[in-house]
């Protein structure tokens, strides 16, 4: 008998399922960590942005649609917003301050609603935190019927 | 600059009245430079008014309210980013100079950074 050693091909999506719920997990016990450890697990990196996925959240009023970005440590000239159709992309790239160091770079891409103003998209980056709000154009924008 | 309190009153409410009850652990790094620790926190979302810095003991900890509250009117279409307070606890396992700790918040992120007290740490004897 032969044995095939067998490769589950969901493991990857558990894997990925295990990334999403490990630090909730973590969270929802509130451990006090021990600084040592940690301390010998962490590498330092040149950024700190880089180290997970960007969170974002996309909400919407009446008059916009706002995209809410998670960006702490990236200044203001570092960010590049973009909107080509339906798809905002939020990167940036930093320099690294160390002489000779890596640049840093990430992105994140949301998929927005149609009828969006792409003229009036602005951006404002607040304590690390980008919000972008996308102007929804007039003819998308709820309207009263009147009966007649 | 957070203020920094040595021995917070034995009353904990003061320190830093959370606006929520949710708390999350934010991503941190730390490393050793020189003669003291550096701890980098993500809090994105905190000003430097709603965060604040206790050492207790050997315990740090760190609460940052976040201020980036969703407005009135917005409905949620998408939603990643957990909606709670930060909260991080570290047990130092070194003796750290209180007086001389100083934390910096910028764009987001809480550079700390933790000297060693002088009087702990390791001297060479001379042997006469």
């Amino acid at each position: 008998m032969k044995l095939i050693r067998y490769n589950d091909p969901l493991s990857a999506q558990l894997r990925s399922f295990d990334n999403w719920y490990a630090p909730s997990l973590s969270r929802a016990f509130g451990s006090v960590d021990r600084f040592f450890d940690l301390a010998q697990g962490l590498a330092v990196r040149n950024g700190l942005a880089d180290q997970r996925a960007i969170a974002a959240d996309l909400y919407e009023d009446e008059e916009n649609y706002y995209a809410r970005v998670e960006m702490p440590g990236v200044k203001k000239q570092e960010v590049d917003v973009s909107l080509d159709e339906r798809l905002l992309t939020i990167g940036y790239q930093r320099k690294s301050a160390d002489e000779g160091g890596e640049s840093v770079s990430g992105d994140r891409s949301l998929t927005v609603p149609d009828g969006v103003d792409a003229d009036k998209v602005t951006a404002k980056l607040e304590d690390g935190v980008l919000t972008v709000t996308l102007p929804k154009a007039e003819q998308i924008k709820p309207r009263e019927i009147k009966v007649k | 600059m957070s203020e920094v309190t040595k021995n917070p009153p034995a009353e904990k409410q003061d320190v830093a009245p959370p606006s929520r009850s949710l708390f999350v652990k934010p991503s941190y790094e730390s490393s050793r430079v020189d003669d003291e620790w550096q701890i980098s926190v993500l809090m994105p979302g905190v000003k430097r008014e709603h965060l604040s810095v206790s050492l207790e003991k050997a315990e740090l900890t760190l609460v940052g309210r976040r201020s980036d509250e969703v407005p009135e009117g917005w409905r949620p279409l998408y939603e990643e980013r957990v909606r709670a307070d930060y909260r991080l606890r570290l047990q130092l396992n070194f003796d750290a100079d209180a007086e001389r700790i100083t934390a910096h918040l910028e764009d987001g992120v809480l550079t700390l950074r933790l000297p060693e007290n002088e009087a702990a740490k390791p001297r060479q004897i001379e042997v006469k």
